[in-house]
């Protein structure tokens, strides 16, 4: 019995040791430049993607990838804080700066999720585009097959069923878009909310494009049929 | 004497007279049936014209079919489905993107 205890004071006695010896200055200062790195290099990804959006207000990019810069720019405060870490050798220093990459900038938990969010809404916004230019053009042969005397009734209720999925799915991109640009990293609880709310009614969307892009899909076919 | 050579005269003058009518009615006759000729030719120049006219017209036009196959062309609709469907999977990829992202690298622990 004593053998264990005298074993267990033992191990308790290393184990601290060992794992302060895990984190000394170099190791710290390598994981900083590495945590800082990696948010860095997803940072400039998603700014890269930003940059090709097409539906996306001039405000809301300007806002969006200042941000972004101001933290993941080359000149950026990830970058300065990175420069300072691996100058710096005072072990509880160290640890407050790597926390400081975490917890000042949330990159993972704020601005990835709202600039990939952004993303996201300006491709729903590019595919709601295409369905209201198909919606149009068959709208417009089922003018024409109308005038050659067709029945034609079907066709317009599938796409009048498209085009109350379209509008649902709008509303749901805008509320989207609206929750994603409210992120704050000063305020990562409500953040999340806002991401998880934001996700869902990317889904929503979705799925009513899906939906819309279907029926406009069978009023192609009976198109078809009728014009053979 | 002279009363027999007056109307002898008179005859001859008469008898010159319808012969001079004769010549030019049927001077007249002969113009009127040259218009004639020439009213017909002109009649049938513009009867042909009428026919070529007729048979200028391209039947086809009215085929519906060949009506449908120009005004209804469906491959455009078959590009724009593709485009659409493109659009769908881009949106898709979006939102692969963003699940991608774990929260879980904003955690530090020492």
């Amino acid at each position: 019995m004593k053998k264990i205890l005298v074993s267990l004071l033992f191990l308790s006695l290393i184990f601290p040791l060992a794992a302060q010896g895990a984190l000394d200055a170099p190791k710290l200062q390598e994981l900083g430049a590495k945590m800082i790195d990696k948010r860095v290099n997803a940072i400039s990804k998603y700014d890269g993607l930003l940059v090709q959006t097409k539906h996306i207000s001039e405000a809301t990019l300007t806002q969006v990838r200042g941000e972004l810069s101001r933290v993941g720019g080359e000149n950026g405060e990830l970058n300065t804080l990175k420069t300072k870490i691996l100058g710096e050798t005072d072990i509880p220093t160290l640890k407050a700066d790597i926390k400081l990459i975490v917890e000042k900038y949330r990159v993972y938990q704020v601005f990835l999720p709202q600039s990939v969010g952004i993303v996201a809404v300006d491709r729903l916004k590019a595919f709601q585009q295409k369905l209201y230019d198909l919606k149009g053009k068959i709208s417009l042969k089922a003018d024409e097959l109308e005038g050659q005397g067709k029945d034609v009734s079907a066709i317009r209720n599938l796409l009048s069923t498209a085009d109350g999925q379209i509008g649902l799915a709008a509303t749901d991109i805008s509320t989207a878009e609206i929750k994603f640009v409210s992120m704050q990293i000063s305020d990562p609880e409500t953040a999340r909310s806002l991401k998880l709310e934001g996700r869902q009614s990317l889904l929503d969307a979705r799925k009513d494009f899906s939906d819309a892009r279907k029926n406009l899909k069978d009023a192609v076919q009976q198109i078809k049929e009728l014009a053979k | 004497m002279n009363k027999k050579y007056v109307l002898i005269i008179i005859v001859v003058i008469v008898i010159l007279g319808l012969i001079v009518i004769s010549r030019s009615s049927r001077k007249s006759n002969l113009g009127e049936w040259d218009n004639t000729l020439q009213e017909l030719e002109q009649t049938e120049v513009q009867s042909n014209e009428a026919i070529d006219d007729l048979d200028s017209i391209d039947e086809s036009e009215d085929n519906l079919s060949q009506l449908e196959g120009e005004t209804i062309d469906i491959s455009d609709l078959d590009a724009m489905l593709n485009s659409v469907d493109n659009a769908e999977k881009n949106v898709n990829s979006a939102i692969s993107d963003f699940d991608s992202i774990k929260e879980s690298e904003d955690q530090v622990s020492f």
